[in-house]
């Protein structure tokens, strides 16, 4: 398969510093691991090993069967008056040839198909078990991981595994079987001639590892380098406005040159590695060869064995020998798919969102929200939120202010259970959120973010997503949030295409979408993340009479940047280093002078 | 493929092979010696059987008592393999480093020219296409074509040298029927393997797609994760995921049926040339039409061969798959660069011009119309700002206040007639474009940096500059103390593998890298959106002292931070409605303020400000 890099670029959500460690150290289990999900289809497995057994029989009956030949050729011709003897024999050994010819081309056929569609349903067993995984994953791990690895973990890495399977797999026991049945059939042949083949044994089996291990480090560096390579260019191609703006092609070029040329040089050792381990092993063969011909042809001269019988060695020898270099050239492969293996058990490892052990249910929710003295972090200590209480009725609408990086976002995360606070508890409609089904309580909310996703598709599915929802209530939360004006106008209405990441729409649009979304449902509880980017004034108007109609009758909780939205709010939390500040309506707030004060005539006078 | 994209691939092809035939023209030494290398290696293939024959029918002969060969000679011969071997070791190797180490050549200084292409290109070519797609003509691309140019070349050239010599030695000193005989399946196998290449190539082809769509999909629902989490999609993703996966299994079984007869069906073709060997050449050995060594020529020849011939299959699609490739490579190589010197008039010499240029900028007339859609993105703008001034641009979305500047830096080139920008009196286009965009400092809207170290950034030019310049830039952007916290200070790594940072942090380390060049014209293009409103507060305050003896054209949404500029202009689809100062457009009591009102909260809803 050609390497489908396409070079994703990480969202750039959560801020602390990732350093995955590609080079994932690979334990005793890896290879258990990795053969761990052939279990379920081990009858087909077996299915295959006999196949291949057959296979081996076939592949070592057709040299016999020339040796056979040539010995009646070698008699024919010392002895001409049996000629005739020995062609009805040459005859019949022709036939058992293409007989057992065509049944190797049965059996193959059989077992080339068993093995690819067995992997092939390994792996898509396996590629759904991790995207369901990946799909149950807490948020800390998509903070932490970059989109383009977990896109590798399910893609590429599965792939990888696959080779393991179709060919690494098969090809070693092949090799083994082949291995074990030529040494079998040698000794039966002759002890003598057995002993002479297996004494260049470790010649080979010396050159192998001595192989094995330079070539395991270029290869690693080889993948190093070309990673170098693709991250490079795909950085440069995102910001060569500023390259050229900078003035800076040339020191570019050369810090590019730089890397491309370690790469070639990489490829040189890789070559020359090459170079010297084929041909040297066929330089042992031919020193196999030459001790064959030697002491058998000696052998033969003392009539103790036939010419066709040292025909068949040296044909096994080769047989024998070529099973050494493919499993030593094995080994890359195999490493690659045991990193791969480990990695996907890396992530299947993860352990999912928690589910509470007895979910009470929010059954008829009302859609209360209580904070009762929470302290959150995302790491150990480093609380975000400190000691934050508050309760919003059913109904209320609560807007939350505060400087950036105050916690607001984190407020809003919370309720939605995308992660667990640490201290202190949170109420929906008097339960716990950590007794309740998260999934549940997600449905009972209706989220818009601040910046908008879009999937490929069309209007309607963005706005339903795939909930089974009829068109009219589509189109009426369209309308609720004032999104239907753009959407008519559009060629194909609410059945007009949505590209890969929504970049036709605007701005604007995409709020009012994502508006639409979120009040689809028909949601107790908001929770709005405002916009801070700016739309042009009438689509702002707008958005802020869309924001007002989704509120009417639910309980909201919106991080406010615009000041329309905070005094038509019930209620404002201005928060500053994690701790509530101050709390009441805007003209409360005002009047105290303090913290909102200050915010207040600094932004907006 | 339509007829116009046809004959475009085709040309790009005939450009593509002139490349190459440029660089078979500098290294075609490295090709000969390859090639004397394979003469050798394949000499020394071929040696190999022809000795064993040759030891066969002494051993035969001596036996039958019309040869006499000694247990001396007999070594000596059987010593002779070892010989050849070793040559062949050293023809091989050396096959491999001369045409393989070429083909690395090819591929080093192939990227290294698509990369200098790239350095070249303007916005014009980035805005259509994707980073996936350039990226991919760095890997799969020419990757597929190093192979063609190395692997490729080197099998062809063995199976066809292989082919010849063998066939040749064979007509000459042996059977010539049996020759016959045995070699008809040959050109079937060839016939064949390159008929099932293009089913293979077709499935393969869907496989990759279904993959492609597959990695598209999953990708998307990785991205949009905290949406589906939110809204309570993950079982229906998983649903959805499902069809692509079962698409996906589903190529891969059509893909594994067709390869499951291929790779039988070489071993049972040449199976049967065995078979027709052990028949045909059987009995004329035993009628002594051909000695039993040749019968083992013959058989060693067959067993050379097969494997190559197996190969050739493999090494069309490689060629194919290169030619595909180097049409696409050679498509952006050749690729034209709208904006360069002398496009319009030559320009001045560097010479003749100031070390820096002062700053007067006149916009006159300006108009600039985008892309296919001719959406007007700019009409008739005039503005002169003279040296020392600060312009602050506001306006919608849309509005054209980016392209106003990718005009000035010649990001974009406006056509004739429609308007000219000058500083100093100067055309910008008749200014050298390096000199140019060397009098511009640059901060972008979208605070682009590099994975490289703080100071690597905000250093960013040729010069190298010392810590304290550098720590200065930082602290008058705000962002010191920030950079300070991280452990390695201005050396710590920014990007994947290191630390990610906030967009404010960015956008306020991209301010540092256009301070530090002291440039005499500084841009900065809405790039305090991501701070808050005190710290950008504190950096206009420093900014201030900054702005001293330059111009500066400074793009906001939020009027604060434009408040304080010399001139305000406000654009509307491309046009200025109003220019002025802050208090002059308030006063106005026109769109400015009425966007005033709207960022401070309109009259009624402020009631409670009062």
């Amino acid at each position: 398969m050609t390497g489908m890099n396409k070079g994703f670029r990480a969202g750039s959500s959560a801020g602390r510093s990732i350093s995955l460690d590609e080079k994932q150290k690979i334990g005793k289990d890896s290879l258990k691991n990795l053969l761990k999900h052939a279990i379920p289809y081990w009858p087909w497995f077996l299915l295959a090993l006999l196949l291949v057994t057959m296979i081996t029989v076939t592949e070592l009956i057709r040299p016999y069967l020339l040796g056979l030949a040539i010995d009646d050729i070698s008699k024919a011709i010392s002895n001409p008056e049996t000629v005739s003897d020995y062609k009805d024999h040459i005859m019949s050994l022709g036939i058992i040839f293409i007989s057992v010819a065509f049944l190797q081309f049965v059996i193959s056929y059989f077992n080339t198909i068993i093995l690819n569609v067995t992997s092939a349903k390994i792996i898509k067993a396996l590629r759904s078990k991790v995207f369901a995984h990946v799909m149950s994953l807490p948020f800390r791990y998509f903070d932490k991981t970059p989109v383009g690895s977990v896109v590798t973990r399910i893609c590429n890495d599965t792939n990888s595994i696959n080779e393991m399977y179709v060919n690494v797999l098969v090809n070693f026991f092949r090799d083994i079987f082949m291995m074990i049945g030529v040494i079998i059939t040698m000794f039966l042949l002759d002890v003598k001639m057995t002993l002479v083949v297996l004494s260049v044994v470790p010649l080979m089996a010396f050159a192998a590892i001595l192989f094995r291990k330079k070539a395991r480090k270029i290869h690693t560096s080889i993948r190093a380098r070309l990673s170098a390579i693709n991250i490079f260019l795909s950085e440069h191609i995102s910001g060569m406005k500023i390259v050229q703006l900078f003035n800076m092609q040339k020191v570019k070029q050369s810090e590019f040159d730089k890397i491309n040329l370690q790469y070639m040089n990489e490829n040189k050792s890789r070559i020359k590695l090459w170079g010297i381990f084929r041909p040297f092993m066929e330089v042992v063969s031919a020193i196999a060869l030459a001790l064959i011909m030697w002491v058998g042809g000696k052998d033969v001269l003392t009539s103790t064995i036939s010419i066709g019988v040292v025909y068949m060695f040296i044909n096994y020898s080769r047989k024998f020998f070529h099973p050494i270099m493919s499993l030593t050239e094995m080994y890359n492969t195999t490493q690659a798919s045991l990193v791969s293996s480990e990695r996907i058990e890396v992530l299947l490892n993860t352990l999912p969102e928690k589910k509470p052990v007895s979910a009470k249910s929010l059954y008829d929710s009302k859609g209360k929200i209580e904070f009762k003295n929470v302290w959150f972090a995302y790491d150990d200590e480093n609380w975000i939120l400190k000691d934050v209480s508050f309760t919003v009725s059913p109904g209320e609408k609560v807007a939350i202010v505060g400087t950036t990086g105050a916690g607001k976002t984190t407020i809003i995360s919370l309720i939605l259970g995308f992660y667990r606070h640490q201290k202190g508890d949170i109420l929906i409609d008097g339960i716990s959120i950590n007794d309740i089904d998260l999934q549940e309580l997600r449905k009972e909310i209706g989220t818009v973010r601040q910046d908008v996703f879009l999937f490929k598709g069309d209007i309607e599915t963005n706005i339903k997503l795939y909930n089974d929802i009829p068109i009219e209530q589509v189109i009426k939360a369209a309308k609720t949030v004032n999104a239907s004006k753009f959407i008519n106008q559009l060629e194909d209405t609410y059945k007009e295409e949505v590209n890969h990441r929504g970049t036709t729409f605007s701005e604007g649009q995409r709020q009012l979408l994502s508006f639409a979304r979120a009040l689809v449902n028909n949601p107790k509880i908001l929770l709005l993340d405002e916009a801070t980017s700016s739309v042009d004034t009438k689509t702002e108007l707008l958005i802020q009479e869309g924001m007002l109609q989704m509120m009417e009758g639910r309980t909201s909780i919106t991080i406010a940047h615009r000041l329309s939205t905070i005094v038509h709010s019930d209620e404002i939390l201005f928060i500053h280093k994690g701790r509530i500040k101050e709390q009441g309506t805007h003209k409360e707030l005002l009047k105290k002078k303090g913290y909102y004060y200050d915010l207040y005539t600094i932004q907006y006078s | 493929m339509s007829k116009r994209n046809a004959s475009k691939y085709d040309e790009n092809l005939k450009r593509g092979i002139k490349l190459l035939k440029e660089f078979l023209s500098k290294n075609y030494i490295k090709y000969i010696y390859g090639f004397i290398a394979i003469i050798f290696a394949d000499l020394c293939t071929m040696l190999t059987p022809i000795l064993s024959g040759r030891i066969v029918d002494a051993i035969v002969n001596t036996t039958n008592g019309l040869d006499n060969l000694t247990t001396r000679r007999l070594l000596l011969l059987c010593s002779i393999f070892i010989g050849i071997a070793l040559i062949k070791m050293l023809a091989n190797f050396l096959t491999r480093l001369f045409v393989i180490g070429a083909s690395f050549v090819l591929d080093f200084a192939t990227r290294s020219a698509m990369f200098n292409k790239l350095l070249e290109l303007t916005m014009n070519y980035y805005n259509k296409k994707s980073t996936g797609e350039v990226m991919a003509l760095s890997t799969n691309d020419l990757n597929a074509v190093t192979r063609a140019m190395g692997m490729g070349i080197m099998h062809i050239i063995n199976t066809i040298i292989l082919l010849l010599f063998s066939a040749t030695y064979l007509i000459i000193n042996l059977n010539v029927t049996l020759t016959l005989a045995v070699f008809i399946p040959f050109p079937i196998l060839i016939i064949i393997i390159s008929q099932f290449g293009k089913f293979i190539h077709k499935r393969f082809k869907k496989v990759q797609e279904s993959f492609a769509d597959l990695t598209g999909k999953t990708e998307e629902s990785i991205a949009g994760i905290r949406v589906v989490k939110s809204f309570v999609q993950e079982e229906y993703e998983i649903a959805n995921f499902e069809k692509f996966n079962e698409k996906n299994y589903q190529a891969n079984v059509a893909l594994a049926k067709i390869r499951a007869i291929f790779h039988p069906t070489l071993s049972l073709l040449s199976n049967i040339t065995y078979f027709i060997l052990l028949i045909f050449g059987g009995l004329i050995a035993m009628d002594g039409q051909i000695s039993l060594g040749e019968f083992i020529v013959v058989n060693g020849f067959l067993g050379m061969l097969v494997r190559p011939i197996t190969f050739v299959g493999m090494i069309i699609n490689f060629l194919q798959r290169g030619k595909v490739s180097v049409s696409r490579i050679s498509e952006l190589l050749y690729q034209q660069t709208d904006i360069y010197d002398g496009k319009y008039n030559k320009p001045i010499k560097e010479d003749k011009l100031p070390d820096k240029l002062r700053g007067d900028i006149v916009f006159n007339n300006l108009s600039f119309v985008y892309g296919e859609k001719k959406i007007k993105a700019l009409d008739n703008i005039s503005i002169n700002l003279k040296h020392g001034y600060t312009l602050g641009v506001i306006g919608e979305v849309g509005s054209g206040k980016t392209t106003l500047v990718n005009l000035l830096t010649r990001v974009f080139d406006y056509e004739e007639n429609q308007g000219q920008i000058t500083i100093d009196g100067y055309d910008i286009r008749d200014l050298p474009l390096h000199y140019l965009r060397d009098n511009i400092g640059y901060v972008p809207q979208d605070n682009f940096l590099f994975s490289d170290t703080i100071s690597y950034n905000v250093n960013f030019s040729l010069k190298q500059r010392s810590k304290d310049e550098i720590a200065d830039a930082v602290k008058k952007s705000n962002v010191y103390e920030d950079v300070m916290e991280f452990p390695d200070k201005f050396d710590t790594l920014l990007g994947e593998k290191g630390v990610n940072l906030s967009g404010g942090q960015k956008q306020r380390l991209c301010i540092a890298r256009a301070l530090i060049q002291n440039k005499p014209i500084m841009i900065f293009d809405d790039c305090l959106s991501a701070v808050d409103v005190e710290t950008e507060k504190e950096i206009l305050a420093n900014l201030r002292d900054e702005r001293e003896g330059r111009t500066c054209i400074v793009i906001a949404h939020r009027i604060s931070t434009i408040k304080d500029s010399d001139l305000i202009i406000v654009l509307g689809d491309g046009k200025i409605i109003e220019s002025g100062t802050h208090d002059e457009l308030i006063s106005l009591n026109g769109e400015y303020n009425k966007m005033h009102r709207l960022q401070l909260m309109d009259e009624l809803e402020g009631g409670a400000a009062s």
